[in-house]
Formats: C-alpha cells, sequence, structure tokens
C-alpha cells in the first residue's frame, strides 16, 4: 500500500478515515450551487486512509 | 395614674380594654382635661364619646391594615405574574438550549487498547468471522485500536487471503 508522505500529495475518495492529536473546528464551506461542504485540518500525527469495504473469505480452503 | 379615676369610669376603662386589646388608659386620662382630672372624676359622656373616638380609631387602623394587606397582596400577584412569565421564558431558553445541544457534535472518548500485532490480529478475524463488511475506520472504533494498526493488519490479511474488498459494497457507495 502506498503511503504518501510528501507536502502536496493529496487523497480524493468517497469515504477517507482519519486520526490526528489535533483536529481544528469543522467549518462549512459553501460548494457550487446549494451544495454545501464541511472543512477541517488535521495536525500532529496526522494519518488518512481511503476506506475499502472488507470482508471475510468464507470458502477458504 | 388609674387609681384617680372613679369605679363607674373605671369599668367602662375594662369595657373599652375589651373592645381594643391595645387600649391605653392614658389615652383616656389625657381626653378628659385638666380640670376634670383635678376634681378625680370622669364624665359618663365624655368617657362614651371617646370610646365611639377610640372605636373610630380601631376602625381606621382596621381599616389601614386591610388597604395594607390589599397593596401586598397586589404586589403579590405582581411578582406571581411576573414569576409564570420568567418561567415561560426559562422554558423557551431550555428548549433553544437543549436544541443546541442537540445539533453539537458530541465528542466520544475512545481509549485506545494497546495490543500487540497478533492479539489485534486474532480479534480482527474474530471481528470479520461474524460476516460483516467493515471498513477500517468500524474496525479501529469498535476494537478501539490505533487506525494506522488496523490498516496494517487488514493488509497483511489481505495478502495473506484472509479477507477480500467486498465489491457490492463498492458498488452501493
Amino acid at each position: 500500500m502506498t503511503e504518501h508522505v510528501n507536502k502536496g500529495d493529496a487523497l480524493r475518495a468517497d469515504r477517507i478515515a482519519a486520526s490526528a492529536r489535533d483536529i481544528s473546528d469543522i467549518r462549512v464551506v459553501n460548494r457550487t450551487g446549494a451544495h454545501k461542504g464541511q472543512s477541517t485540518i488535521l495536525k500532529d500525527n496526522a494519518y488518512c486512509v481511503i476506506e475499502v469495504p472488507l470482508k471475510i473469505i468464507t470458502n477458504k480452503k | 395614674m388609674t387609681e384617680m379615676i372613679s369605679e363607674q369610669p373605671r369599668s367602662l376603662i375594662s369595657l373599652m380594654r375589651g373592645v381594643s386589646s391595645d387600649f391605653d388608659d392614658t389615652v383616656v386620662i389625657s381626653a378628659q382635661g385638666t380640670a376634670s382630672f383635678g376634681s378625680m372624676e370622669i364624665p359618663m359622656p365624655l368617657v362614651l364619646e371617646k370610646t365611639k373616638l377610640l372605636r373610630g380609631i380601631q376602625l381606621i387602623s382596621t381599616f389601614g391594615a386591610v388597604s395594607s394587606s390589599d397593596i401586598l397582596e397586589q404586589q403579590n400577584m405582581q411578582l406571581r405574574n411576573e414569576n409564570i412569565i420568567l418561567k415561560e421564558i426559562l422554558n423557551k431558553i431550555e428548549e433553544r438550549l437543549s436544541t443546541l445541544e442537540a445539533s453539537q457534535p458530541r465528542e466520544k472518548v475512545i481509549v485506545l487498547r494497546e495490543l500487540s500485532v497478533d492479539d489485534a490480529k486474532k480479534e480482527i478475524k474474530k471481528l470479520f468471522a461474524t460476516g460483516r463488511t467493515l471498513y477500517y475506520s468500524d474496525i479501529a472504533r469498535e476494537l478501539g485500536l490505533d487506525l494506522r494498526m488496523v490498516v496494517d493488519i487488514c493488509d497483511a490479511l489481505q495478502t495473506q487471503g484472509e479477507i477480500t474488498v467486498d465489491d457490492r459494497a463498492c458498488q452501493q457507495g
């Protein structure tokens, strides 16, 4: 699994899990039209991963 | 001073005492004037007149007491009304506060457990054994594990062929 550690590297996904020592307040951001989004900043030892739905392999031999 | 008053008026004074509990004998003596006081006798009409006067004073004092109690009652009613209004305001404030609290994100503290990688792997496998489709964040939250550790262990399990990506869940989004 690739781990991006360089400044400027970005993640783009529908679902990203994150953890950090400090997370700033969530701000509502007005996007195009009636769409609204939220934004925040993760600080200190931040870690983000694009989430994948996983399930057990039942018919494993 | 009562010794100077004759027997008949003395009985009237006791009668007046009955009329008014806070009757003062000195009032009668001072009211009769120095001339009558000198003769050691209080004339009956004067006593009766003074009795009427005293009753009038008693009535006035009673009226005064009623009027002051009326004022108190009025103030009491005013305070009750203010109390009702304040209670309504307080209820509205409580409602607004509860609405605001409900809209605020609640912080839930998850204490991360310090497990060895092997123990964490066993617990993750046990969780997947329930047959559920899980995201990294679900596992981390349910087992109280560090997100990075969960991702690493899940990668290892995927490589070992224990778990796989749920395509159906991917399509559902």
